[in-house]
């Protein structure tokens, strides 16, 4: 894609500011697009333009919505950040790569050959000069960054946190500054800024990791004070909403399958307020993380590089505060699955318009290939988005696959979701008139067309991978019926700490 | 850092170019599982997994 005449107007515009950086429109003579991919952690639908909650504030990324391609039925492979965060970043689906979970048998070195390369070093060896920072992947990858910034330097401001009990493990802090530069995730995003204003010889692509609003939620008071503790409002929560799923499901609800963390609703509901300050401080970190994707977008709109660059935006899972008596993610239903989900590249006909059609993140690998021209030898699971880039109004019905541990499947298709678990039990929602997923239609007769053609989309096969986090829950996962190949001996021992760093 | 050369197998996916078909689909790739990869050598693996894994050089035997 070459700078066309828009291009050299803007330039115009902005050429006394970015001479001071050297940067001229002259030196755009890159033909591949940039890209500027910005990843947020653990940030459901809780967004302005997905309306997950009526009163969250991202008038950033809610903005992006407008000027891109908005995906309001986009997925995660996988409901925890470090598998989907493999699936996204190397292209494969957790159940054909067996990583599912937290823990070194899971991670990209035990389960994936050297074949398999990550995203960004895919860029690099197509000549894009590669750089990123904070959280991308959730297990270590440097190869393919030919600049990465993993740590911020400096003091984090001191924060007010306000302990919830004993029995509560969710903890957030009210940072004491004005200035989100003070904070790790302000910093990362100086970082990305600072890149952002470089002279690039070479086509980017720039990877900007915010970890917010992963707990603990912290962000600087003035995020905070945008919300009227007295006034937030609670997800709705019917005092029987599990009673129409399967066991399988009250076990997913009622823990973190592979964590130890157990009856959070029960904690929360018993101690008075403490919902309500949990729901304000996900609602304030979301908008902190919102106001550093807005800094590094206005980076972009006044640089440049904003008529070549393809911006890409993607929460790696949704995020329970309470639906289905469950908090925290490894879910299946859709506020453990649903996720933000941008693209905006220059010219599509898609900008600006809000796409229906469920897509997964499991896409954006094969996606950006496709975009950018990208040579790529290895298995590329998930579709190009890029018809629906050119043609938003195309029949779009590719079913979308997730999964969490061994034999526990979900697939969204047009207004459908079946929940598919181990055990061989299942949910299905008519999320049309269902939303919330209220009423589990998997035993209603009428649905029994529409539940067999969702079942013919679950996997015949995946990997039977079994962490030790894993091993308390043995009765929630399943060995394929058409075995794949027996796993090579893989690590069968505690050989990481994660407890912290779900 | 030197490079660690950590010894176990994994699946390894067929070498072959996916082809993106205009409708967006991905040509299915195939896990070739039967092959295996003697040795994978990880430029940086997570610290924990350097001090279980690091290789272990036989010690020389003295003449």
């Amino acid at each position: 894609m070459k700078p066309g005449p828009l291009l050299f107007c803007l330039s115009a515009v902005t050429s006394i500011a970015w001479s001071l950086e050297g940067i001229h429109a002259a030196d755009l003579t890159s033909e591949k697009p940039n890209v500027l991919f910005i990843a947020v952690d653990d940030l459901n639908d809780w967004v302005g333009y997905l309306g997950g909650h009526p009163q969250a504030r991202t008038p950033n990324i809610d903005a992006l919505a407008k000027d891109g391609a908005a995906f309001v039925n986009a997925y995660c492979s996988a409901p925890v950040c470090g598998p989907s965060r493999t699936a996204l970043m190397y292209g494969i689906y957790p159940h054909r790569s067996g990583s599912y979970g937290h823990h070194a048998s899971y991670s990209p070195v035990s389960v994936l050959s050297q074949t398999q390369l990550p995203l960004n070093l895919v860029f690099q060896k197509n000549g894009y000069y590669s750089a990123g920072c904070g959280k991308i992947f959730h297990y270590p990858e440097t190869r393919g960054w030919d600049d990465y910034q993993k740590y911020t330097k400096g003091e984090n401001p001191t924060k007010t946190v306000e302990k919830l009990g004993d029995n509560i493990q969710l903890s957030f802090g009210i940072q004491e500054t004005d200035n989100d530069s003070d904070t790790s995730d302000g910093r990362l995003t100086d970082w990305a800024i600072s890149q952002l204003k470089r002279k690039h010889e070479k086509p980017f692509f720039i990877a900007l990791g915010l970890h917010k609003p992963h707990l603990p939620w912290d962000a600087p008071r003035k995020y905070y004070e945008q919300f009227d503790l007295s006034q937030v409002k609670l997800p709705q929560v019917p005092e029987d909403d599990l009673a129409d799923v399967p066991d399988a499901g009250k076990v997913f609800a009622e823990s973190m399958v592979g964590f130890n963390h157990r009856n959070d609703h029960k904690a929360i509901t018993d101690l008075d307020g403490a919902w309500r300050k949990l729901v304000r401080a996900y609602l304030a970190t979301s908008s902190f993380a919102d106001a550093n994707v807005g800094r590094v977008l206005n980076t972009l709109k006044d640089s440049p590089y904003w008529e070549n660059t393809i911006v890409v935006l993607w929460g790696d899972h949704g995020w329970h505060l309470g639906e289905k008596k469950h908090w925290r993610k490894m879910t299946l239903w859709e506020r453990g699955t649903k996720t933000p989900f941008i693209i905006k590249m220059p010219g599509a006909k898609a900008n600006g318009q809000r796409i229906e059609a469920p897509v997964s993140l499991q896409d954006i690998f094969p996606t950006l290939v496709d975009l950018c021209g990208l040579d790529v030898e290895q298995q590329v699971d998930g579709n190009s988005l890029k018809p629906l880039l050119t043609d938003p109004f195309i029949a779009w019905d590719k079913p979308v696959i997730m999964s969490h541990g061994p034999g526990n499947f979900a697939i969204r298709k047009g207004s459908w979701r079946l929940i598919h678990y181990a055990d061989g039990s299942e949910e299905l929602y008519d999320l049309e008139k269902d939303p919330k997923e209220f009423t589990n239609l998997a035993h209603n007769p009428s649905r029994l067309e529409i539940r067999k053609e969702l079942q013919n989309h679950l996997p015949k096969s995946w990997r039977y991978v079994i962490g030790p986090r894993f091993k308390t829950f043995p009765d929630s996962f399943a060995k394929p019926k058409v075995p794949m190949p027996s796993a090579p001996e893989r690590f069968s021992h505690e050989t990481r700490d994660n407890s912290s760093d779900e | 850092m030197g490079c660690d050369c950590l010894h176990f197998t994994t699946a390894r996916s067929t070498t072959m170019r996916p082809i993106i078909q205009s409708d967006g689909t991905v040509s299915a790739t195939n896990l070739d599982e039967s092959m295996t990869v003697p040795q994978v050598v990880w430029d940086n693996p997570p610290s924990s997994l350097q001090r279980k894994y690091t290789a272990k050089v036989p010690a020389p035997s003295n003449p």
